[in-house]
């Protein structure tokens, strides 16, 4: 079930499973892997880097305390933190901006491919850098809003209240965009 | 699928997969998900770029020290003030593949609607109790801290009283209408006067005392209100008249009057 291109992390589960033991090593061994991940996801919404260094924080603390409720047929173990670090990254930018009412922070949806009983695949570097390429290749008017939702966590009509569009534009907007890349993304996969 | 059912979903995959899809909408879309194979298929090849956003982003080098600090905070004790974790501890027992995303759509529309809300809804309230309890005793100890630097005025004041070398002493005695009062001044014509009393009547409404130096005529020095007693203590670092002939006290309207306007109650001769 392994799509070409794409790195699986066999092993990356087995080290949350040593924090569920208790080895504080293992926690380490997270940290090295991934930290840097999380700062910089932190940072690109917070824009500050004290505030990032507080999410890391409460990422890896929160990962030590749940690493028991790790399910790797959910999310790979990036993604898991990632998602963490997205949704403590929106709390604190929403506290800051005090507008609960246009910001939401909710889990991402299952990571898992659509077979549910497979092991989630991880995204790679390959992934990663084939996606860049393709949000540039996007363009503005059509990056923006998917990027406010990601970074920004505000709902569509927040994003067309943002960009002064109709709500009926963003959510074609993000809807082809999102499946662009995807299409983008898939054809990378076949070279 | 059944075709208008699914047409009235596509368009909510794209922000649900990116999570910012609200309220009913994303239960809604979260219960359709449990029965859609194609919107299931549709959500998580979105994921999968959505998942690869965050690794898009500029690479930052990390603080130095925060490994050590993050280590160090993950792995020490949780205390009573850090508020609980956010999704409720989940046994994932074996169940038919099939049933992987209606638990997997449950869970989700729990978490998002009900668990989270809930979480930090507690959260907010527990936090918001701390800081009023932090707020109540900062103020306790702002008042024990004004009461203190009073008091410690107070015996400031009424030591360099005592230490004057022209020192003085007035016994005051009750009239009519307070017999049962008495009084004492402890006075310097350089550093000001120490006034007790005891047993003073109770004040009535719109009332004060008013303390009285006599020297060529009554000058103030000042309006006081006893305790519930009938005790006072008034300490005045002001310098006294260098020949005062008596301290009185009489009642006076609030505010105090330029002169005596009743008659006088505690009476004492310096001569």
């Amino acid at each position: 079930m392994t799509r070409p291109g794409t790195a699986v992390e066999p092993h990356a589960h087995r080290v949350v499973e040593r924090m569920a033991a208790g080895d504080a090593a293992a926690l380490g061994d997270l940290y090295d892997s991934h930290a840097r991940n999380i700062y910089s996801l932190a940072l690109r919404i917070l824009g500050n880097a004290s505030d990032a260094e507080d999410v890391v924080q409460d990422v890896f603390t929160q990962a030590w305390r749940q690493a028991a409720r790790y399910d790797p047929r959910r999310a790979t173990v990036i993604g898991w933190l990632l998602m963490m670090a997205r949704s403590r990254s929106l709390d604190r930018l929403r506290s800051r901006q005090a507008r609960p009412d246009r910001t939401i922070a909710v889990p991402l949806p299952d990571l898992a491919s659509g077979d549910p009983g497979q092991e989630a695949v991880a995204v790679g570097a390959q992934d990663a850098a084939r996606l860049r390429t393709a949000l540039e290749r996007l363009g503005d008017s059509a990056r923006t809003p998917i990027e406010l939702a990601y970074y920004e966590g505000l709902s569509q009509s927040a994003i067309a209240e943002r960009l002064g569009q109709p709500l009926g534009t963003v959510k074609t907007r993000m809807r082809t965009a999102l499946a662009q890349l995807r299409e983008w993304l898939q054809q990378g996969e076949g070279t | 699928m059944t075709g208008h059912d699914h047409d009235a979903f596509a368009d909510l995959a794209a922000p649900y997969a990116l999570g910012v899809l609200e309220g009913g909408e994303r239960d809604a879309f979260a219960a359709h998900l449990a029965t859609c194979e194609i919107c299931r298929r549709e959500v998580a090849s979105l994921a999968r770029v959505v998942e690869a956003l965050p690794q898009t982003v500029d690479q930052a080098p990390l603080p130095p020290g925060l490994r050590a600090r993050v280590l160090a905070a993950a792995t020490a004790p949780a205390t009573v003030a850090e508020f609980t974790p956010r999704q409720q501890p989940r046994p994932q027992p074996a169940a038919p593949r099939w049933m992987g995303w209606l638990a997997a759509a449950a869970t989700l529309a729990a978490v998002a609607s009900g668990a989270l809300a809930w979480n930090s809804r507690t959260e907010n309230t527990r936090l918001r109790q701390q800081l009023t309890i932090a707020q109540e005793r900062e103020a306790a100890l702002d008042r024990q801290i004004v009461a203190l630097q009073t008091s410690a005025a107070n015996a400031v004041q009424t030591t360099a009283v005592l230490r004057a070398s022209d020192l003085g002493r007035v016994e005051l005695a009750g009239q009519t209408g307070a017999q049962g009062a008495t009084g004492r001044v402890l006075w310097s014509a350089s550093q000001g006067f120490v006034f007790v009393a005891t047993n003073l009547p109770p004040l009535p409404p719109g009332r004060v005392y008013q303390l009285w130096v006599v020297s060529d005529k009554p000058h103030s020095a000042g309006v006081v209100v006893p305790d519930a007693a009938g005790h006072l203590t008034v300490i005045n670092n002001a310098p006294v008249s260098a020949h005062p002939t008596a301290f009185a006290v009489t009642l006076e309207p609030e505010g105090g009057s330029p002169g005596p306007t009743t008659p006088i109650l505690l009476v004492g001769s310096s001569q």
